[in-house]
């Protein structure tokens, strides 16, 4: 079986999110990047798969510049046998899935792993996109996944619960916490980063798809209101509050 | 020329975040001009369907028979009624219903998507709204740059 897991370099969640040129870009300065984490429980997942079935490959992609290598060389320590660059600024959802559906319907995948979204700009759209454009099923997002044969078992998430589905492969995946768990996720060892500098990382050029929005700036959401206590028994001032100074009813 | 708002439901109970995406859309066809249309599917009665407010409406298409819940199925059906509507806007719920079929929906109608709005355009043309990014950490002023557009609001 051939696996393609995505890979998108998001800040850390740590990062204090600041933003730069009269607010119109994200500030890099000082940011580490990591494999947004959505990925990562995809990529941690897909290894399991490997380790239970034979001959099964792992292939990771990433739409992005040469600065964000150190998360595909991340991904290569961590396990994946290889990985693919398309060399382009990744812009928006659809311009990322355009470029990377080009690339599978020529080199056809049997599963591909997403994150539901990526945690920067959580737009969720990625893994349906992809489904589209490449005329398969889509799971999104997706909490459990058990490959039979050329079934996919999955758990996906649905508005109120969960939902068990079957589906032939191939099939897109948009993978989230609860694929495999935190203390599964894997730390690259010292064997792991020494052999993903011989792994082949394949940078290809890009089909040029041409981007369908633009963000024209950024804005810190409004702090916090300062919480007022009221006494349990003073309704008349809960009320004169929510009425004239909330101004909610 | 048309604005659709899908209203979707789970097992025929129309659900009360379909309001913010109803009162939205009925607002962006005001703003520019145009008719709004409701779109279920699935087994919904009338009496669910004006749960949501479906009065300021110009009219609702209902699709028995199909699985509500197959972002497949449903962005089929609502790509085929946005073409036979002229509808150059389709707005739905940020539930995992309108952001699983979203997609499918803007690739299908060669549209622009932006997942999450979270206030009513700044500008209609080109289409200019607010969305949550960074994990709720920024506010993002998004335009779309093509003729046809899909929004989830939240």
């Amino acid at each position: 079986m051939k696996i393609l897991v995505c890979i998108s370099s998001v800040p850390d969640t740590t990062t204090k999110i600041t933003f730069t040129e009269n607010n119109t870009k994200f500030n890099t300065s000082g940011v580490q990047f990591i494999i947004n984490p959505n990925d990562e429980f995809g990529l941690t997942k897909a290894l399991q798969i490997k380790e239970t079935n034979p001959g099964t490959t792992v292939t990771v992609i990433h739409v992005g510049p040469v600065g964000n290598e150190p998360v595909i060389r991340k991904s290569l320590a961590i396990g994946a046998d290889g990985a693919i660059r398309i060399d382009t600024d990744a812009i928006d959802a659809f311009q990322v899935a355009n470029e990377m559906a080009q690339y599978i319907k020529a080199n056809p995948f049997d599963l591909i792993i997403t994150g539901k979204e990526s945690i920067d700009y959580n737009g969720g759209m990625v893994p349906h996109i992809l489904g589209e454009l490449l005329g398969i099923a889509s799971v999104s997002p997706c909490t459990g996944l058990n490959i039979n044969g050329t079934i996919a078992e999955v758990v996906a998430v649905i508005d109120g619960g969960t939902e068990n589905l079957k589906s032939n492969l191939p099939l897109v995946i948009g993978g989230q916490r609860g694929l495999v768990e935190e203390n599964e996720l894997r730390i690259p060892n010292m064997r792991g980063i020494m052999q993903a500098r011989s792994k082949p990382l394949n940078v290809i050029n890009a089909v040029g798809t041409a981007a369908s929005q633009n963000v024209n700036s950024y804005e810190s959401p409004a702090a916090k209101s300062a919480c007022k206590m009221i006494d349990s028994s003073n309704i008349e001032e809960l009320v004169n509050l929510l009425q004239n100074e909330a101004k909610v009813i | 020329m048309s604005v659709l708002v899908y209203i979707e439901n789970t097992n025929g109970s129309v659900k009360k975040n379909i309001i913010e995406a109803v009162s939205y859309a009925i607002a962006y066809g005001a703003a520019i001009g145009k008719s709004v249309i409701g779109v279920s599917i699935g087994n919904v009665s009338n009496e669910e369907l004006k749960k949501v407010g479906i009065a300021g409406l110009t009219k609702v298409i209902k699709v028995d028979g199909y699985e509500y819940n197959n972002h497949q199925i449903t962005s089929n059906i609502l790509a085929d009624i946005a073409n036979s509507q002229g509808s150059t806007t389709v707005i739905m719920s940020s539930s995992n219903q309108g952001k699983g079929a979203a997609p499918r929906l803007a690739v299908k109608l060669g549209a622009g998507i932006i997942t999450d709005v979270i206030d009513a355009p700044a500008s209609t043309n080109p289409i200019v709204v607010k969305r949550k990014g960074f994990s709720g950490k920024a506010i993002l002023s998004v335009s779309l740059l093509n003729d046809k557009n899909v929004l989830t609001v939240s």
